[in-house]
């Protein structure tokens, strides 16, 4: 009897450890994301506006999320090597990243990236600024049509960018294959090389994402002058710019950060944090943040997010082609 | 110069009023100080190694930390170089010509104390020459295009090849074997991707800081494991040298001592030289113009005095071109550039205008890193040679773990760790067959500069080479260039046979090595 019971004992003992292992095993997949820290790839080096980006949703989403996002910055290749990376990781909203218009739409087209189109989930769309030309203010070019009128008979115009490749770099050649204008592009390693290049005479217009403007324009007092903003109206940030379609160029382009995870991640996942981003880009509190460093919010959930990148894409194959960067 | 306004001075004061400045100065000063001392071991390992901590600081106290690092970096070698006849780097192999034999006769302290105060007046003067010579610099800068960026880097690679210390030969490979790795990654000007073996890692290029950490630290950690642990002889000075005849020294010999702080900052202000470079010239200059009764190779002052002046002085020179033109001056400065980026400052024409006060932040933590370097230095002159008995089983595991946690810090990657143990590899073989590893950071820093301008230049003038030579200040440049190289190729050989004849055949092939 006595061995019964303590066999019966041993038996409920058994099911009940074999039970309790079963929860402990079960428990991640039924607990809440997130249960553990996120990571965060910024593919630009700390301080850039990339940077401050990652670090203005990552402090918030700490704050709905219940758990640390870590950003983790790996720059390089105009944000191809931290993404890459990111396409490499566990697709299970842990390791998240923040792409941009050249590194989702532009990159995967081109020359062994790493990754391609289909690479990633789109989560949502952060912020974005609208690309711009600039001059000299002594420049001989003083509004947009002069200047595409001067590409346009042959004249040898030339210009700069924050590098091959970027954002501003590629939205100015969409705008040349658009209007059917050439330039020559001296190449730059920053936003502030391509302004020394400006300053020196070396080049006749910079390309560049409006968010570099306020500071460039403020810091040189009258040396610089803004031809115009792609956007479709006029920039709050910069009021007095007139648009590319008021000069009379129906162009519209801006420069983007969004946020993204590898492919298969899970949806639920990424609704959740696509529903948690919005309301944090919605509060005014992140434009009076955003407003420091000059980005306007422009949030986009998962499928309009997707379909931005793909539309973007799909312009830039042909613009690719033309100037041989086009995956072969 | 109206660059910096009052409030950017007084902010860039108010730096003094911070203690954690203080505390990282002297934490500087201190890693400066070991990582000078012990051999192999050299300033731009020590602040590459220490560049990953400065992510978590400020701007404030991380320059004030790597500052501190890079002065006292170049005085420390000179420690064991005097007691036990070891350079603890390269920068200080002329001092130990006439250090070691100060020590041999009882005078090691007077010859410690001597170089201390010799580094201590090199800094000040560069430094004073930094805050002259910068602002205007910054200004001509801004005219600068392509054309005379190129000039200024073709300078740099002519000088490191020129002036090497070694072998000629050698120093030119070394320069293009680091050439030749920044063209990895993607093209500047068409954006096509060059030798990444689909690798994506690769398309940012070889990283300079893992590429680094591992070309100065772990070749060196290599070496050691290679080498059995020999104890070091040290001659012991019961003699303890006063300050005051000392000063005394430099009273006597103020024109070598100015004329050697000035040829340390010029070479500082070449891209592509470094303290090596700078102590071997004013090296040979003081024997140049000796005077009847000068002994030196056996142990005359005026020796320590000319290499030490000239190789502190090095650092306010190498400043220049980084805060002028965001092209360092020596391999320290390279770094530098990193740590500045870091903290979202661009080196460039426009880096006085835009942070005037960080520019006024530097020179006096130039200042006050110089007067910690004499405070530590005069309390720890004996202490600090004892680095040199840390045994290599100590020394070899805590170094490469700092190098590799170094190696990942820069951006969060495995990959770099993986480079940092490859050029480590390549490193180690260099030193192994005598090759100059800075040379390699150089040309790594130089390449691309070179590049793209070269390119840049020659697509803004339709492929019109001449455009190097009818813009007047790269015409200027280029002309230094022909002008240096016939003057070296003669002062060398005849430093050479001078400093055969005076010190004997075995110290011109120290010098080689």
């Amino acid at each position: 009897m006595i061995e019964l019971l303590s066999r019966r004992v041993r038996l409920a003992a058994r099911a009940g450890f074999v039970a309790s292992m079963a929860l402990a095993f079960a428990g991640p997949a039924l607990a809440e994301y997130p249960d553990k820290p996120i990571k965060l790839i910024v593919p630009f080096a700390q301080g850039g506006a990339t940077d401050q980006v990652g670090r203005m949703i990552a402090q918030p989403l700490e704050e709905v999320l219940g758990t640390s996002v870590a950003v983790v910055n790996q720059a390089g290749a105009g944000g191809a090597v931290g993404l890459a990376n990111l396409s490499r990781a566990r697709p299970d909203g842990y390791t998240l990243g923040i792409g941009s218009d050249s590194s989702l739409a532009a990159r995967p087209l081109m020359t062994e990236s790493g990754y391609t189109s289909e690479s990633f989930a789109p989560i949502a769309r952060l912020v974005e600024a609208p690309t711009g030309f600039a001059v000299a203010s002594n420049s001989k070019y003083q509004d947009l049509k002069s200047l595409v009128e001067a590409m346009k008979s042959g004249q040898k115009v030339t210009w700069s960018s924050p590098g091959v490749g970027s954002g501003p770099h590629l939205a100015a050649e969409t705008f040349f294959e658009k209007f059917g204008v050439q330039a020559t592009h001296i190449n730059a390693q920053s936003g502030k090389e391509a302004l020394v290049k400006l300053l020196s005479g070396e080049v006749d217009f910079v390309s560049a994402a409006g968010s570099n403007f306020p500071a460039m324009v403020s810091e040189n007092e009258g040396a610089i002058k803004v031809l115009g903003l792609a956007g479709e109206k006029r920039w709050p940030r910069m009021p007095d710019i007139p648009t590319f379609k008021e000069e009379g160029f129906d162009f519209i382009r801006s420069q983007w950060f969004g946020l993204v995870a590898p492919a298969g991640t899970p949806e639920d996942v990424v609704n959740k944090l696509a529903t948690e981003v919005e309301k944090i880009m919605n509060n005014p509190e992140s434009d009076k943040l955003l407003a420091n460093f000059h980005f306007s919010s422009a949030y986009q959930g998962p499928e309009k997010f997707a379909e931005q990148i793909q539309i973007e894409s799909k312009e830039l194959a042909p613009v690719l082609q033309r100037i041989g960067m086009a995956k072969k | 110069m109206d660059l910096i306004s009052a409030q950017d001075f007084a902010a860039g004061l108010s730096i003094l009023l911070d203690p954690y400045v203080h505390v990282f100065l002297i934490v500087g000063a201190f890693v400066g100080m070991v990582f000078g001392a012990a051999p192999g071991l050299t300033a731009p390992a020590a602040v590459a190694l220490m560049l990953p901590l400065t992510y978590g600081l400020g701007l404030n106290a991380s320059l004030a930390l790597l500052l501190g690092i890079y002065c006292s970096g170049y005085f420390a070698g000179s420690i064991p170089a005097i007691l036990i006849n070891t350079p603890g780097t390269p920068g200080n192999a002329a001092t130990a010509l006439d250090g070691y034999q100060m020590a041999k006769l009882g005078e090691g302290d007077r010859a410690i104390t001597t170089a201390i105060i010799a580094s201590f007046l090199g800094g000040l003067v560069s430094m004073l020459l930094l805050s002259g010579v910068a602002p205007v610099l910054a200004q001509v800068a801004l005219s600068f295009t392509s054309v005379e960026y190129f000039s200024l880097a073709l300078l740099g690679i002519v000088c490191v090849a020129g002036i090497s210390t070694g072998s000629l030969l050698k120093g030119c490979a070394g320069a293009l074997i680091g050439i030749f790795i920044s063209t990895v990654g993607l093209d500047p000007t068409s954006g096509v991707p060059r030798f990444t073996f689909g690798i994506p890692d690769l398309l940012a290029g070889i990283p300079l800081i893992p590429a680094l950490i591992g070309l100065f630290a772990i070749s060196e950690m290599l070496m050691k494991s290679f080498r059995s642990n020999v104890a070091q002889e040290f001659l012991t000075s019961e003699r303890r040298a006063s300050v005051g005849n000392v000063v005394r020294d430099f009273a006597r010999n103020k024109w070598l001592a100015l004329k050697s702080a000035l040829m340390g900052t010029f070479i500082g202000l070449l891209p592509g030289t470094g303290p090596a470079i700078a102590s071997w010239v004013a090296y040979g200059e003081a024997l140049r113009t000796k005077r009847e009764g000068d002994k030196f190779g056996h142990g005359e002052v005026k020796g320590v005095i000319a290499c030490e002046v000239s190789n502190n002085a090095v650092t306010g020179g190498a400043m220049i071109p980084l805060l002028t033109l965001g092209i360092p001056g020596d391999p320290v400065t390279a770094i530098l550039i990193g740590a500045l980026m870091i903290q979202g400052i661009e080196p460039g024409p426009f880096f006085i205008r835009d942070h005037g006060s960080v520019f006024i932040s530097i020179l006096i933590l130039l200042f006050v890193s110089n007067i910690w370097m004499v405070v530590l230095g005069l309390m720890a002159r004996r202490g600090a040679a004892q680095v040199v008995r840390v045994p290599a089983h100590i020394l070899v595991p805590t170094i490469s773990v700092l190098a590799a946690a170094g190696g990942f810090a820069i951006n969060s990657s495995s990959f770099d760790v993986m480079l940092t143990v490859l050029f480590g590899g390549v490193g180690f073989l260099m030193v192994r067959y005598h090759f100059p590893v800075a040379t390699v950071v150089l040309g790594l820093v130089l390449g691309p500069i070179l590049e793209s301008n070269l390119r840049n230049a020659l697509v803004r003038s339709d492929m019109d080479p001449t455009v190097f030579f009818t813009r007047p200040i790269s015409a200027a440049i280029l002309l230094a260039i022909v002008v240096l190289l016939f003057v070296w190729g003669r002062e060398d050989r005849r430093q050479r046979r001078l400093v055969s004849a005076e010190l004997g055949e075995d110290v011109a092939e120290a010098r080689e090595s």
